[in-house]
């Protein structure tokens, strides 16, 4: 097995390497997904392939079928998956990170038992947090749950929900007390997608992907056994669901924005793309470079931060939201003009592992927005950090 | 020297620095420097000289406390977080360029004295342009601007010995060389013009391959990339402190979001700049083939970003931000004279692209990164 080697790094990477290049000749990797649906398909054959390898979800703890591998031996993972340019586990971004982040704090020992063992098998939750009105704003959730003998109805409308289409559960944020302060009547459920009144419409976005769903919820009835953590407290079940540790995505994430660039630059010298005479964009290429590598090692400085569980990570995080969504989008449009004219026209490959510029930049831009908008980083940088009054 | 006695050995250090430099360059004395009131840059050159600053990057057999690129790197910041005056620049990157590249015994008879405090150099600004011709007669003529003080007692000058380029390295004695102090903008740093007749080096550096030159421009990369992210920090915190203290239309001016925004967007830019040079410096320490390209780069960025933030500075200072008074504009004279030191952004950028683009034909990469 290889996560048997995991202490000594150079065997842990040794049979990473050698996993990899075996799985990445199947038809499924060299393939890129030409949309959403195939996306779905490629995402689930990729978590079975790696629960094969015990690397679905190697990072929990061991009763609930994970192999508590440490963030160290998950960031030599995300390293060599991305050297690899193998596949994200995008899809399960909930199942892997908020679900367990959520539930081993709050849950109880039926719903960890019940809820953690499936995700290694593909089960995909979503997550329905925001609302049309309750955007940045999240504490003013509007879906109201009534309490009904053994159960909650529940109504009301969420949105910007990932994968919701595909997805087997909810965490689901809703009013159960209307008239206490906003922060105080909110609680927490667990909702099954295939329950009546249930009903989820797909978002199509800028880069051609509908990966949102908007989910209506018309008397949806939910067990009382399926709330998490005590009635109008779930505000601070969500802040440990949204303070979930992260890290490993956005790193991953970033690792792949460095192969994207030097894979660009490859396939430029191999067809002596017209933007290598052009002095002004070789610069402007170098700049982003550095940039990139810059935040490199700060996501690596976070990481090193989370582990030794120093202040350090907190004053860091926004800048690393920051910089490398605004990085992303920054490459995205290089590549796009460095491309020319060949790039208006749709490349095809929508997932992380795209090379069509257009969809890498508009893409980029949902990362400005999604996971607390680059304008409430801002917000969080002066008054968290650096202490500036309230408006 | 372990990776964790040097991390230790230089957190050391660094609140030492710290603490000194909080309290010989308290803003009012540079200010007073800055007008001819003090001689700043002599007391603080003394007191490098005893706390073995101007030794921080040397090897120990040159009395250097050994610490390298990483240890100019912290000094560097916080010279430049408090506008320090003095012949840092020009000194500390000649000594280290002198220990790559000048033969044993020369280093044994400057650097010791280097770190004493008694040798300071005077250096091209831009290394690498305008040679002059050395001949038996010795050294005559006028090289560019070069970095360094009336009171500099070497230079390092970029010659042509029988159509060979080199460096020589020049004690300056008043009867053969003459500086004319230019006066500049930054006055918290010194430059001007010398005029060679008939001077005889120490010792010349060949240059054949161009070695010489990109190590002098390396070093001098790396200290002022130091000085601009300490810099763009500095002014960035003080204008904070600023916006918190300033109150208008009944409220902090602190408390307006636009404001907010902009001084978020600030110093995530100066994060940006500081992780790239931690880059630079990293690569450099560990001998990385890429670590030059790093290094260009991150001075090109570091010296763009300095004169940027400084320039917002100025603007969120509102009308004390445009006086002599207050700290801005030092920082932004800083950040402009900086941004001229080893080589200007687009030339650093362009060497850089070269350097990418030759590591990319033959297949390797410039950027591993060690967990």
């Amino acid at each position: 097995m290889i996560l048997d080697k995991v202490d000594d790094e150079a065997a842990f990477r040794g049979a990473l390497r050698e996993w990899l290049a075996e799985i990445m000749q199947a038809d499924e990797a060299r393939l890129p997904p030409k949309n959403a649906k195939q996306f779905n398909t490629n995402q689930l054959w990729w978590m079975a392939e790696r629960n094969k390898v015990g690397l679905g979800t190697p990072h929990w703890p061991k009763e609930y079928g994970g192999s508590d591998l440490s963030l160290r031996g998950q960031v030599i993972i995300a390293e060599e998956v991305t050297r690899a340019r193998a596949p994200s586990l995008g899809q399960f971004t909930i199942s892997l990170n908020h679900i367990p982040a959520t539930l081993m704090k709050w849950g109880t020992e039926e719903q960890k038992k019940k809820y953690l063992p499936p995700v290694s098998q593909g089960t995909i939750w979503c997550q329905g947090f925001s609302e049309p009105n309750a955007g940045s704003d999240l504490a003013s959730v509007r879906t109201r749950a009534v309490r009904d003998g053994d159960h909650y109805v529940v109504n009301g409308q969420k949105i910007w929900s990932s994968y919701s289409m595909y997805a087997k559960h909810c965490i689901l944020l809703t009013r159960t007390d209307p008239d206490a302060p906003k922060h105080k009547g909110i609680s927490f459920f667990l909702m099954d997608m295939d329950t009546p009144g249930v009903e989820v419409r797909p978002l199509r976005q800028a880069n051609g992907l509908d990966k949102f769903g908007e989910i209506f919820l018309t008397d949806v009835r939910i067990p009382v056994e399926n709330m998490v953590g005590p009635e109008n407290e779930g505000w601070a079940v969500a802040q440990t669901t949204l303070s979930s540790e992260r890290g490993i995505n956005s790193f991953e994430r970033h690792e792949r924005v460095r192969y994207l660039m030097e894979d660009f630059y490859a396939a430029s010298l191999q067809s002596d793309a017209a933007w290598l005479k052009d002095t002004a964009m070789q610069r402007e290429f170098m700049q982003l470079f550095a940039e990139v590598q810059g935040c490199r090692r700060l996501m690596r400085k976070l990481l090193r931060a989370t582990i030794e569980k120093s202040p350090i990570a907190a004053q860091v995080t926004p800048h690393v939201k920051m910089i490398n969504t605004d990085l992303r989008a920054q490459v995205g449009d290089f590549l796009t003009r460095a491309s020319g004219p060949e790039a208006q026209g749709i490349v095809a490959g929508f997932d992380e592992l795209s090379t069509d510029p257009m969809f890498t930049y508009l893409t980029a831009l949902g990362g400005r927005i999604a996971g607390g908008s680059n304008e409430i980083m801002r917000n969080i940088i002066a008054e968290r950090i650096l202490q500036m009054p309230k408006g | 020297m372990s990776e964790d006695t040097l991390e230790e050995d230089l957190m050391a250090l660094s609140e030492g620095i710290d603490s000194a430099l909080a309290e010989m360059c308290e803003a009012r004395i540079v200010h007073t420097y800055f007008d001819g009131g003090n001689e700043l840059d002599e007391t603080l050159w003394q007191c490098a000289a005893e706390l073995g600053w101007l030794g921080i990057g040397l090897p120990e057999e040159y009395d250097g406390l050994g610490l390298g690129a990483p240890g100019l790197d912290l000094l560097f910041r916080a010279l430049g977080s408090f506008m320090a005056p003095g012949a840092f620049i020009p000194t500390l990157s000649a000594a280290q360029w002198l220990a790559e590249s000048a033969a044993p015994e020369v280093c044994q008879t400057l650097l010791p004295e280097v770190v004493a405090g008694a040798c300071t150099f005077a250096v091209p600004l831009v290394p690498g342009t305008a040679p002059l011709q050395l001949e038996g007669s010795g050294l005559s003529g006028r090289p560019p601007l070069m970095l360094g003080s009336r009171s500099a007692t070497t230079a390092i000058v970029a010659i042509e010995q029988a159509g060979k380029p080199g460096y020589a390295i020049v004690p300056l004695a008043a009867a053969t060389a003459s500086f004319t102090p230019t006066e500049i903008w930054d006055s918290t740093r010194m430059a001007g013009k010398y005029e060679f007749s008939g001077a005889s080096p120490l010792a010349v550096v060949d240059d054949a391959d161009g070695a010489a030159t990109a190590c002098l421009r390396r070093w001098l990369a790396l200290a002022t990339a130091a000085d601009c992210v300490g810099g763009a920090r500095a002014i960035t915190f003080k204008t904070v402190d600023y916006l918190k203290e300033r109150s208008q239309f009944g409220r902090s001016l602190a408390s307006l979001q636009a404001l907010k925004h902009r001084i978020a967007g600030l110093l995530t830019r100066v994060i940006q700049d500081e992780a790239l040079l931690d880059q630079a410096v990293a690569s450099l320490a560990g001998s990385e083939p890429s670590a030059d390209m790093w290094m260009n780069m991150a001075k090109a960025s570091a010296g763009d970003m300095f004169a940027a933030v400084a320039e917002d500075c100025v603007q969120l200072h509102g009308g004390v931000g445009f006086t002599w008074e207050f700290d801005c504009h030092i920082y932004l004279k800083r950040a402009l004279f900086n941004r001229e030191i080893a080589a200007s952004s687009s030339v650093l950028r362009d060497l850089a692209a070269s350097q990418f683009a030759l590591s990319a034909r033959s297949g390797a990469s410039t950027a591993e990164l060690a967990l």
